[in-house]
């Protein structure tokens, strides 16, 4: 009865909040989608890169000591070079798939492992459901860059490393988005109606509760990639990632870090290009949450 | 009785970080002392280093002699440096304190500011800067902030040192003019992606506070803006305290970021010293420090919500 009353007060405020702004509410929604596209583009433009560099990028290790640290728009290197007279373009081309496996190898799999871990403790008994929640609750109490410091110091420095500290580091907030989603599914009606129905549990798992918990899931995963390509980037930048000459765009920053006081434009540029992509997928999981997060459901 | 078993509660959870610093160097293929074993160390060397490490004993029995040494502060004695863990990282920490609590300020009082201010933003134009400003701040890499920011201030114009400590290196050069200086890019580069994700909450909090029918009911009563711009403010306080609090202690994962830029001598350079040279125990000793730093100021954050809003108490 009070859900109903809310629900209804809700429904007529903002029905009332759409008539007194129409307008500005719909040239609001134009400018975001307008800004959504953007990072769209951005991002689908690096996919192609990421495919394509080997054919329509240099060999991003010629160097040319002649050319070092030539400002953008030199002939030939049209975003300058670096300290080795390194294309810096080429460069940044090739480290894309890099910097997207940053974002797509942990989110990917701490989405099947989290995902699925989560659902068992939202869904299984409490014994369960407390085992799990209070180790996850374990990992909460690090910052989440030291967890992923903490697995490269055991694993040693690199690249592969660094995925897979990010994919623990990400696995954990995933349990806790999916448990406290399918906490919140099963006491709905249509899932208790399901069960009077008399179906069988992995139906109404698979069938009832997660297609409404994998959106909620899917849209916090996409929110937390861009933090996960700066924080890749960024342990590849401390010199525990990637290791010369890899064109990795966090490297490319560290090894610009001295020619700031000589070229700082061009040292700059690939965080330029980090930042521009994390930004992208930010501005993508936001759209995305505001679209599918439970809380309008 | 709320506080006691709030506190209580909390004793797994360090139990749990305290395993998870101590295994985690175990997890590694290979010896824990394959740095200092290059080579030709013969087997007795082998030996006898095991023994000054204590690798030779059962790993139950290495965790609770590791665990007893930790809580009467005896930390160890770092393989890279072979000198006692201890001095060396509270050094660290206090170097990092000294960005990370000014820089913690900024945070709360930039992120509590500029969130009320979002979400009481009506102009077209003012939301759209907001949907771009937000979002930048949330996804910029600090150590690219950094630089940007040492590329403008310090060598265009020169308004204030690059890098370094300068006077500050002292806990006493930290309130001299000099030294001071030498602290505010680290700390402005540090407070900015907090300043965004605390602010993006903030104006979540207050946009949905202000649906909420005692607005109405004020804007009804003819209450000023002021005045009820202020009670959503108090309004949506409480709900954020312990938000805030986490993201203060966050503020010391994002200092690794922001140290290696200003080649600040903090826990950032120590934590990354010690990856590279695989000194387990100080990144042992580290990540104990911390972690029961974090569940203790969880607690604290906690406690403050359940005073200030007494329905998080179940």
């Amino acid at each position: 009865m009070a859900m109903t009353q809310t629900a209804w007060g809700n429904a007529r405020r903002g029905a009332d909040g759409l008539r007194q702004r129409f307008g500005s509410v719909r040239r609001r929604t134009a400018a975001l989608d307008a800004l959504v596209a953007a990072a769209g583009v951005w991002l689908a433009v690096l996919l192609v890169a990421a495919i394509a560099a080997p054919w329509i990028a240099e060999d991003p290790n010629a160097v040319d000591p002649v050319m070092r640290l030539s400002p953008p728009g030199t002939p030939g290197h049209l975003l300058g070079t670096d300290n080795l007279g390194r294309d810096l373009l080429s460069r940044l081309l090739h480290g894309t798939p890099y910097s997207l496996a940053y974002a797509l190898v942990p989110g990917g799999v701490a989405l099947a492992v989290g995902g699925t871990i989560g659902l068992f403790a939202g869904f299984g008994g409490r014994v369960l459901n407390a085992a799990i929640m209070r180790t996850v609750d374990v990992f909460y109490a690090f910052p989440p860059i030291l967890i992923a410091l903490a697995i490269v110091g055991a694993l040693g420095p690199g690249f592969v490393n660094c995925l897979l500290a990010l994919t623990v580091y990400l696995v954990f907030p995933v349990i806790r988005v999916t448990e406290s989603a399918t906490v919140q599914v099963r006491s709905l009606g249509f899932v208790q109606a399901a069960r009077l129905s008399g179906a069988s549990t992995p139906m109404i798992l698979f069938v009832q509760i997660l297609p409404n918990v994998l959106p909620a899931v899917l849209a916090y995963v996409t929110s937390v990639l861009g933090i996960m390509i700066m924080i890749g980037a960024g342990l590849s930048f401390l010199g525990i990632g990637a290791s010369t000459p890899t064109p990795e765009w966090g490297l490319m920053l560290n090894e610009l870090r001295t020619a700031i006081f000589a070229n700082p434009l061009v040292a700059t540029i690939p965080g330029v290009f980090i930042f521009l992509t994390s930004f992208s997928l930010n501005i993508l999981g936001e759209a995305l949450q505001r679209r599918w997060s439970l809380r309008r459901v | 009785m709320y506080w006691l078993l709030r506190c209580l509660s909390a004793l797994p959870t360090l139990i749990g970080v305290s395993l998870f610093a101590f295994l985690v160097i175990h997890f590694a293929p290979g010896d824990p002392l394959s740095s200092l074993l290059q080579g030709e160390a013969s087997d007795a060397v082998a030996a006898r280093l095991r023994e000054h490490y204590g690798l030779d004993q059962p790993f139950v029995a290495q965790y609770f002699r590791w665990l007893s040494n930790m809580a009467v502060g005896d930390f160890g004695s770092s393989i890279a440096l072979g000198q006692p863990v201890g001095p060396i990282l509270f050094d660290a920490i206090g170097n990092t304190l000294k960005i990370l609590l000014p820089a913690a300020v900024l945070a709360v009082g930039g992120g509590w500011w500029l969130g009320n201010r979002a979400g009481r933003a009506r102009t077209p134009a003012g939301r759209h800067l907001l949907s771009i400003l937000l979002p930048s701040l949330v996804s910029i890499p600090p150590y690219w902030l950094g630089m940007v920011l040492v590329a403008a201030l310090a060598v265009a114009v020169g308004w204030l040192p690059a890098m370094g400590m300068g006077p500050a290196r002292e806990l006493g050069g930290v309130f001299s003019v000099d030294g001071a200086l030498h602290l505010v890019l680290p700390t402005v580069t540090l407070a900015a992606g907090t300043i965004g994700i605390l602010a993006r909450s903030t104006k979540a909090a207050v946009e949905s506070a202000a649906q909420l029918d005692f607005v109405e009911a004020m804007r009804a009563r003819g209450a000023s803006e002021k005045k009820i711009n202020r009670r959503i403010a108090m309004n949506v306080a409480p709900g954020l305290a312990s938000l805030y609090g986490l993201q203060v202690a966050y503020l010391f994962g994002a200092a690794i970021l922001v140290e290696s830029v200003f080649a600040w001598p903090g826990l950032g350079s120590f934590l990354i010293n010690a990856i590279q040279h695989r000194d387990f125990p100080s990144i042992q000793a580290a990540l104990l420090v911390l972690g029961v730093a974090f569940v203790l100021l969880n607690l604290l954050a906690d406690i403050v919500q359940g005073t200030l809003d007494p329905r998080v108490r179940r």
